[in-house]
């Protein structure tokens, strides 16, 4: 028999975890949306940027959380980098053919991480929410509580940019309809890039927010794309609010899955939901795809 | 008057709030070439598209040779004799010009050998050069992919075939042939066409009879002399009260 | 696709020349444990990607999901032997038929509400992954081993010679399904769901239908193949559910060129056994390196030549012509 403190515990670990989700797969949902690149390369950038995190805490001993105001940045730039490289060659094309160089992309990162690190998990020696409370049964761990919180207010501020800047309104316009802002006369190609830029920044923020309570290995990437896919599925393109629900209800649903089944079988019961939401209710949980 | 071919009743299609077609009643008769005309928007292919299955009508009913084919699964619709072309070209790229036919004609001949017999046999009745049957979708003209999305569409046999603005970017000599082309397709292969056109030139010289839509409704039909002089028609056209 | 002329001259150059490259192969490597274990598996995989080519490449759905096939197959044909004494040549079938059942019941829903695209890849990717934890549960994390007998009813032999033999019978017959598509009317009708699934619906293609026997005879093949890949890797466990795996599968069809058998085989051995070279030499000093290939390879293909291998095969083909 589960105890109701152990199906408290999980269900807040759930939605910490969820939080955090729906922040990784916020930079896929808008890329997808704005410019219908089915990107199979999120987790691995992830992967990479966490990899960073890592040898800057090893070797320069600085914090997870500050390493974050440079890797947003750094990120962005690779971004419009992997756009104008690889992924405007391919816009518009065959979603098989941008799978598969988004695959290919993946692949790259992954066994490059792998030859210069090894498949041994690494994480960061020491950062500075290493610590816990106790709230009566409940324990909540300082790093999970600060993702959480760093999560919200990231996406709160992502809704103000996009409602409130001309580029967020623009990349909301394109969301909505590609010829219409065509027509208005946005610059796709810069705004694609610059989407594109934002979406991999903010794989930096969340690769920065996993490495405080994480670790990193080369295959970390595989199940983050594989979960953020799910999240934007779910979610459709109902806007960051989509997101965020899709994003809890996988968090909670690992969360639980790893308490009532085994912990190896959590993502079973992730992937089993996934199933179902495709099958009957095809355009996602919220809104429209 | 003969038995209509194909009858609307009352058909209806929303999207949200918008009615797209808006109770529409039609006939189409038995060897005719019927055109369909109406500004922009003003639910042609959405009626096209509900008579093909591709849209299930959310009111009204569909009759086929006297048979209600309302909300029957696409393939069941084309099966039972209605064929249709897209304003937009969509040939089958990778495939032989020859082979994409021959799969229209495979719905009828389940034997690969007969179907591209047959398929040869369309493609000289619509004046589709030899030497392109051998090439591949992406490597033809506009005028000649049109030629090949009909091609394919007269390949499952149709009784009814819908034409949805087959004019759009021909030049003018094209034109002329692709209007001697559908009075063939209707004449020799004894095929009743029902043509969606914007381009008045085409409809008017190979319609006895047009249906004008307007927002999702019938507003006239008759003879395209009668109709072009239709108060409600010049008022939909040009978007002022005729005085 | 016209890589060797056309007609029932096509169908009998390209047995020959399959037939010559996997008598020759042996030749090459005979005497050498190591390189006739390679050799099998490779012949394997390329079957697995002629398999896939009939989902993937004729029908135009990116299943990802090759190794849920192979894994229920495998698991229930050694199963079938270990705890009914049934023989693998019987089993196979009954293996076959487990991983055709499993694809009925996952194509039908997904076929019927439409899911296509980028969604079909992630739900036939997601299907490994729930059949991986699963299995974990049920089976443990050990390693279970075949009974020691060989034999032809077995299937199994102690010579990768023999083992080599018995792939490349699968290959051929995988081909010989192929071709049997390609040339009648299943095959017009999945590559017509492949270039434009709503144009083909209004030339009377029941769609859904179509797609689901694509995946039926996938599935099938790839489930009877399962037993043979647990005979080569010499033990079965839950980690057969293996995403990269079927990832590769995937990869190597789309380097081969959609629809393209010969495209798929040439990826499959090239690629296969080069990345098992790469994996021999320097798996321990740089890990990875087969898949880094892999990679780029398919970054390139994506980019530069879509249509893969077959594309060149074609322009080769087509210079030739011309020559004459």
């Amino acid at each position: 028999m589960i105890s109701p403190e152990l199906l408290l515990q999980n269900s807040v670990d759930g939605i910490f975890l969820g939080l955090f989700y729906s922040l990784v797969a916020m930079g896929l949902a808008l890329i997808f949306g704005v410019m219908d690149i089915i990107n199979f390369a999120h987790g691995d950038l992830l992967m990479i940027a966490a990899y960073f995190v890592w040898l800057t805490s090893v070797d320069l001993s600085v914090d997870p959380t500050v390493t974050a105001l440079l890797l947003i940045p750094l990120f962005f730039i690779i971004g419009i980098g992997i756009f104008f490289g690889m992924i405007q060659p391919v816009l518009g094309k065959e979603p098989l053919i941008q799978i598969a160089v988004t695959v290919g992309l993946g692949l790259i990162l992954q066994n490059i991480a792998l030859a210069m690190f090894k498949a041994q998990p690494k994480a960061v020696p020491y950062s500075i929410f290493n610590f816990s409370y106790s709230l009566g049964p409940l324990t909540i761990y300082a790093s999970k509580l600060f993702i959480a919180v760093i999560s919200i207010v990231t996406m709160y501020a992502l809704n103000v940019f996009l409602n409130k800047t001309y580029i967020g309104l623009a990349m909301r316009s394109t969301t909505d309809n590609r010829e219409v802002a065509q027509l208005m006369g946005i610059n796709t190609r810069m705004l694609y890039a610059v989407t594109f830029g934002l979406g991999v920044a903010l794989i930096a923020l969340s690769s920065s927010l996993w490495m405080t309570f994480g670790q990193v290995q080369p295959y970390l990437g595989t199940s983050f794309s594989l979960i953020s896919w799910v999240i934007v599925a779910m979610g459709g393109l109902g806007g960051i609010t989509g997101v965020v629900y899709s994003g809890l209800i996988v968090g909670v649903a690992e969360s639980l899955g790893s308490l009532f089944l085994t912990p190896s079988a959590r993502m079973a019961v992730v992937y089993i939901i996934f199933f179902l939401v495709l099958w009957f209710r095809p355009r996602g949980l919220f809104g429209r795809r | 008057m003969s038995e209509a071919l194909l009858e609307t009743r009352d058909l209806v299609k929303h999207f949200g709030g918008i009615k797209a077609i808006d109770s529409v009643s039609i006939k189409v008769m038995e060897g005719e070439i019927l055109g369909l005309i109406g500004p922009n928007g003003a639910g042609k292919t959405t009626l096209f598209n509900c008579i093909t299955g591709t849209y299930k009508p959310d009111g009204g009913k569909i009759f086929f040779r006297q048979k209600e084919i309302t909300g029957l699964p696409s393939h069941e619709i084309i099966k039972l004799g209605i064929g249709r072309t897209w304003q937009i070209v969509r040939p089958f790229k990778k495939m032989s010009v020859l082979d994409a036919i021959a799969t229209g004609s495979l719905l009828r001949y389940s034997d690969v050998e007969k179907a591209k017999e047959k398929a040869k046999e369309i493609a000289s009745f619509l004046g589709l050069p030899k030497d392109i049957l051998e090439k591949r979708g992406e490597e033809i003209t506009l005028m000649q992919h049109k030629l090949v999305d009909l091609a394919r569409a007269l390949a499952t046999e149709p009784k009814l075939l819908l034409i949805d603005e087959v004019g759009a970017g021909l030049r003018p000599s094209e034109l002329s042939a692709m209007i001697d082309t559908l009075q063939k397709i209707n004449s020799e292969r004894k095929v009743t066409l029902v043509v969606v056109e914007h381009i008045m030139r085409l409809v008017m010289s190979i319609s006895k009879r047009v249906i004008v839509m307007h927002e999702g409704r019938v507003i006239a039909q008759g003879k395209p002399e009668e109709v072009s002089n239709d108060p409600q028609v010049i008022q939909a056209y040009l978007g002022i009260k005729p005085i | 696709m016209v890589a060797f002329g056309t007609g029932s001259k096509k169908i009998a150059l390209e047995l020959l020349v399959i037939a010559i490259l996997l008598a020759v192969i042996p030749l090459v490597l005979m005497g050498n444990a190591y390189y006739e274990l390679l050799a099998a598996t490779v012949v394997l995989f390329s079957s697995m990607v002629v398999a896939w080519n009939i989902i993937g490449g004729y029908a135009g759905q990116l299943d990802l999901g090759a190794f849920a096939y192979v894994g229920v197959g495998g698991i229930i044909t050694s199963e079938l032997w270990i705890k009914a004494g049934i023989p693998p040549l019987l089993g196979i079938f009954a293996g076959g038929a487990a991983s055709l059942l499993i694809a009925v019941i996952i194509g039908i829903p997904t076929f019927r509400f439409g899911i296509k695209e980028v969604w079909y890849a992630l739900l036939t990717a997601a299907l490994v992954v729930i059949f991986n934890n699963l299995s974990r549960v049920l089976m443990g994390p050990t390693d279970y081993y075949l009974p020691p007998k060989t034999g032809i009813i077995y299937l199994k032999f102690n010579s990768y010679e023999i083992m080599y033999a018995i792939a490349s019978v699968i290959l051929i017959l995988t081909v010989l399904a192929n071709l049997a598509i390609e040339r009648s009317k299943i095959g017009y009708y999945l590559k017509s769901i492949r270039e434009d699934e709503l144009a083909a619906e209004m030339i009377g293609i029941d769609t859904r239908r179509y797609k689901l026997y694509a995946l039926m005879i996938y599935s099938f093949f790839l489930g009877v193949m399962g037993y043979i890949y647990i005979v080569l890797a010499a033990s079965f466990s839950y980690r057969m559910f293996d995403s990269s795996s079927s990832l590769s599968i995937a990869i190597m069809g789309i380097i081969g060129g959609l629809g393209s058998i010969e495209g798929g085989i040439v990826s499959a051995m090239v690629l296969r056994s080069l990345g098992e070279y790469f994996r021999s030499s320097f798996g321990s000093t740089v890990p990875g390196l087969d898949l880094l290939l892999y990679g780029i390879v398919l970054v390139i293909v994506g980019i530069f030549q879509p249509e893969g291998i077959a594309g060149i095969i074609n322009r080769i083909n087509k210079a030739m012509k011309k020559k004459r």
